[in-house]
């Protein structure tokens, strides 16, 4: 069972991951990731998902999600920004849930399967705004390059994430 | 590491990429249906139109016996040979892209390439 201080570091700690999921989007759009092709962004946001996944639960991570897209979309963005990303990242966490849930899956791949998610959601959002199928042609792009950063981003939460949790969840102090 | 683990990872991961490579194969074939068109406009009326795949010769008349003579070959189009005054329209390079444009104007002859399905947006905010 949880007693009120453990709810309460749980509290702060999410603060925490939102701060820090915020962070990494305005970390993002600085860098000038541009290859030529519209929507393929780093994900680095997804970091702070995954690693809340990992260290809470299913719950935390949804909400933490909608939170990240509203905010981040409000600071950096404007309304499509914030309705391709808020998309983007609900499916993109579902997945990982369901991936997470089935218990076969290392973190990378979960990642990684987020973060291919992430991409065909907002190409499912461009596909019903231009009201044409030829975005589908930016599918296959989009899905070997989810890949690619999901699985990068998931392997930095894997190594980052022993660490954290013996922190948050033991109460050890970081020295 | 869990063996089994290892396994779904390795289904997971070429599943995707598999699936990536399924769709671009759809787009393709489905690119090659919705081919392009060569439109041929003369004095601002369509007088015209032929698919870009297909290798062609077109001879297009202007008055009693001026001509331009359009070939359509290897997905480009371009004038070859033509009786005007300047020439222009042969010096043009070849056109092959939806929205590039042959011009005559001796001739009032537009020749210009067109999507089936043009798009009907400039620009997409992500």
């Amino acid at each position: 069972m949880q007693s009120p201080t453990d709810r309460k570091n749980k509290t702060a700690y999410l603060g925490l991951l939102t701060a820090f999921s915020l962070i990494l989007s305005y970390i993002e759009t600085l860098i000038p990731f541009q290859i030529g092709i519209p929507g393929i962004k780093i994900g680095l946001a997804n970091f702070a998902v995954v690693l809340c996944l990992y260290l809470f639960g299913y719950k935390e991570a949804v909400l933490l999600t909608c939170v990240k897209a509203l905010v981040s979309g409000f600071l950096f963005g404007n309304l499509s920004v914030i309705i391709y990303s808020l998309v983007g990242a609900l499916l993109s966490v579902f997945i990982m849930i369901l991936m997470k849930r089935s218990g076969g899956f290392h973190i990378p791949v979960v990642s990684a399967g987020g973060g291919i998610m992430h991409n065909m959601g907002q190409l499912l959002v461009a596909a019903f705004t231009v009201k044409t199928y030829s975005v589908l042609y930016y599918a296959p792009v989009l899905i070997i390059a989810g890949l690619i950063t999901g699985l990068l981003i998931g392997m930095a939460t894997s190594l980052v994430l022993p660490y954290v949790k013996k922190v948050i969840l033991k109460g050890v102090p970081l020295e | 590491m869990s063996r089994s683990k290892v396994k779904k990872d390795i289904i997971f991961l070429v599943g995707a990429v598999l699936s990536a490579l399924t769709i671009w194969g759809i787009c393709i074939l489905f690119h090659q249906n919705d081919a392009d068109i060569v439109l041929v406009i003369q004095d601002g009326s369509q007088i015209g139109a032929y698919p870009l795949e297909e290798d062609k010769i077109v001879i297009v008349t202007w008055g009693e016996d001026e001509y331009n003579l359009l070939m359509i070959s290897d997905g480009t189009a371009f004038v070859s040979d033509a009786d005007c005054p300047d020439k222009l329209c042969v010096k043009q390079r070849a056109i092959s892209r939806n929205g590039e444009s042959i011009i005559c104007l001796p001739h009032k002859l537009v020749i210009r390439i067109v999507a089936k399905e043009e798009s009907r947006l400039d620009a997409v905010t992500y």
